[in-house]
């Protein structure tokens, strides 16, 4: 294993004993967990997750991994896999598969790119892998005999475009145009909440729906195309962070061992049959953001708008985390300040 | 006044588009003359380098007689406070081997381009400058030949990749002022990023259709000094330039030293002013890239056939720019029709 993969794997380890708090763990113990695209982000902080709670709290379970490619995850956290007993990875497309493991308890589906431009420019794969993924996914569920939970994870773009201040809560949905091509992703995560829907009232499996926002952290790549990953990438290689647009455009980002706490929860914890926003609720503009990365870069880096010729039109995506916070009592470890702070180190570590 | 404290970003190709019109023979001197007074002038952003952009120096485009990296670097050295782009098509252009060299020479603004229904191959392209924190903006050319329905699909897609704007061009000349109205303002509605517009000038419409473009709500316009450019050439950037004062648009262009640019490019650049010749108009009309009015006329030439006949049916078979050798192909058919 290589220095990095060992700093990144205790690097990890300090983020989850923050935010793991005292719950009952009991009905995970002897138990199967499968996560479906687990090579990506989420999937990482998940597989995170539970190795830490193998780790530290004596947990007997295993683990098992589907995703089509594992380059990714196992060149950045290289710890996890290498030579661990509770993992079982299986490569492959989750559109094809036929049967899952029978004693699978536990499913956390997590495969579909949130990738801007795959959306675009594999839009019918993209929407393919959401859809027809999900349904061949709970076709296999429903033949568990043991299945206890599973966690759909669809996305804050269910509700559409918002462009009004208040935070989107569960029951904001707007419409939008099925016949604009850019809204393929929005569509297919829809249908796969109805599939959801209707496996839960026809074969009465235990789903649960969470729309996730946007988050921040290790195990981001850093060319991803979100704002917080380009100001980040522009900062550690010393660049002027630069925005598109006047900087008024409205985001909000959650840790990504926070994330994991919280979906483990909404997985252990949360009721069948609802949904449940994930992300933070604390607002910021891009300029604020970036005028935060500039601040912990320690660094006089530049700030250029991408020509400010253009007014944005008003664009926010913030969550309403009322819901969960109510029912579950979660609450954020990270910050947005200290979840920068955090990333940041994390790169800075990774380029040295 | 309506158009009181509205600003364009003016981006002058005369050294890229310009080298349609003389077979991409720009010299390092003559490249240094120009990019000296769009300098001085406060042009915004010149772009330099083989009509196609970046790589495209070939047998089948036509070769440069300057390679890439002297280009670049003559223009680079020449200017202080325009920024210096260039123009790209993956394809002809690779990351490795052009855009390397691109960044390393210090270029500020990239104009990734394609064919107007063919966004997807910008993607790796836009996002490696992205990556690099450079300026990069999205190029549909031909855009003519897309609904405005479809261009907004390919812009949106290259706003996805990373684009910081998407410039329609009219690489035909195409356009009429109420076509540029549609296009621009539906993609304007929908994007979140800056529109421009670039014209060509076969049905001298160029001046006319890039006030349409910014009354749509375009805010980066194309012009060359004196039309410098392919076919017809391209809106005239001196003309433009003093049309946008009169609008009380904003371009931050010293219109005197401007003047002098086109001076300057006529003195030095340009071999035959540009002129809407009856082929540029047939090109105009047909449809077909201002590129090809050059080995339209010489093939046509060789062939002994009317070049309009040429045009027209370049026209019905939807050529697009990089397709010259269909230029043989319709004249051999056209020669055995009699």
């Amino acid at each position: 294993m290589s220095k990095v993969n060992m700093i990144h794997g205790a690097f990890v380890e300090g983020d989850l004993n923050r935010v793991v708090m005292p719950i009952d763990l009991s009905q995970l113990n002897n138990s199967c967990v499968l996560i479906t695209g687990a090579s990506g982000f989420m999937g990482i902080w998940l597989t995170e997750l539970f190795n830490y709670l193998i780790k530290m709290q004596k947990l007997n379970l295993k683990l098992v991994l589907l995703a089509r490619d594992f380059t990714f995850a196992k060149r950045e956290a290289q710890h996890l896999y290498e030579q661990n007993k509770n993992i079982n990875i299986i490569c492959d497309d989750i559109r094809s598969i036929h049967e899952l493991p029978e004693d699978v308890e536990w499913i956390i589906h997590a495969a579909a790119s949130p990738d801007l431009r795959v959306h675009n420019s594999q839009p019918i794969f993209a929407s393919q892998t959401i859809t027809q993924g999900t349904l061949t996914l709970l076709e296999c569920a429903a033949r568990l005999p043991k299945l206890k939970g599973l966690l759909n994870i669809s996305s804050g773009y269910v509700y559409g475009y918002h462009t009004t201040k208040e935070l989107i809560t569960e029951k904001s949905f707007d419409g939008f145009d099925p016949s604009i091509f850019s809204v393929a992703y929005m569509e297919a995560k829809r249908y796969a909440e109805s599939l959801c829907t209707l496996f839960r009232n026809q074969f009465r499996l235990p789903i649960i729906n969470v729309r996730p926002f946007s988050f921040v952290g290790p195990y981001q790549s850093v060319d991803a195309p979100w704002a917080v990953n380009n100001f980040i990438n522009d900062m550690v290689n010393n660049q002027s962070i630069r925005i598109q647009g006047d900087g008024t455009a409205v985001r909000s980002y959650m840790y990504g061992a926070d994330m994991a706490w919280w979906l483990l929860n909404m997985l252990l914890r949360g009721e069948s049959g609802r949904s449940y926003n994930l992300g933070n609720p604390k607002a910021i503009t891009l300029k604020e953001l970036a005028e935060k990365i500039m601040h912990l870069s320690g660094n006089e880096i530049e700030i250029n708008h991408s020509r400010a010729l253009l007014k944005s039109k008003p664009s926010i995506f913030v969550p309403s985390v009322d819901l969960a916070q109510a029912e579950m009592g979660l609450r954020m470890q990270f910050d947005i300040d200290e979840a920068l702070s955090r990333t940041i180190q994390w790169y800075k570590q990774a380029l040295v | 006044m309506q158009n009181q404290g509205r600003r364009v970003l003016i981006c002058d190709p005369t050294l890229r588009d310009g080298n349609h019109a003389v077979r991409h023979q720009l010299t390092c001197e003559q490249i240094t003359k120009y990019a000296v007074a769009a300098n001085a002038a406060g042009v915004p952003v010149i772009e330099v380098g083989h009509g196609n952009g970046l790589g495209a120096s070939s047998l089948q485009v036509g070769l440069s007689k300057t390679d890439d990296k002297s280009a670049l670097e003559a223009a680079r050295k020449a200017l202080t406070t325009t920024k210096l782009g260039i123009h790209i098509i993956p394809g002809f252009a690779t990351i490795k081997k052009d855009l390397r060299l691109a960044l390393d020479v210090g270029v500020d603004v990239f104009r990734i381009a394609t064919h107007c229904t063919e966004a997807d191959i910008t993607e790796r392209h836009i996002s490696h400058i992205r990556g690099h924190g450079r300026e990069v903006y999205g190029v549909l050319m031909m855009s003519h030949m897309a609904s405005e329905a479809v261009l907004v699909e390919e812009a949106s897609k290259m706003q996805a990749y990373g684009a910081e704007g998407v410039v329609i061009m009219d690489s035909a000349g195409a356009y009429l002022p109420s076509d540029v109205t549609v296009r621009i303002g539906a993609l304007v509605n929908t994007l979140g990023i800056p529109v421009g517009f670039h014209g060509h000038n076969n049905l001298g419409m160029a001046i006319a259709n890039s006030i349409a473009a910014v009354n749509a709500g375009a805010v980066i316009i194309d012009g060359t000094a004196r039309g410098f450019g392919a076919g017809a050439g391209n809106t005239q950037l001196e003309a433009l330039v003093a049309v946008f004062d009169k609008l009380k648009i904003q371009t931050g262009i010293d219109l005197y030293k401007v003047l002098d640019a086109g001076d300057v490019a006529e003195k030095y650049l340009i071999e035959t002013l540009p002129t809407i010749s009856s082929v540029s108009i047939v090109s105009g009309l047909s449809g077909v890239f201002s590129g090809y009015v050059k080995p339209v006329n010489r093939i046509a030439s060789e062939y002994k056939l009317d070049p309009r006949d040429i045009f027209f049916e370049l026209g019905r078979r939807k050529v697009v720019a990089g397709q010259e050798d269909m230029i043989i192909e319709v004249a051999t058919d056209l020669s055995k029709r009699g």
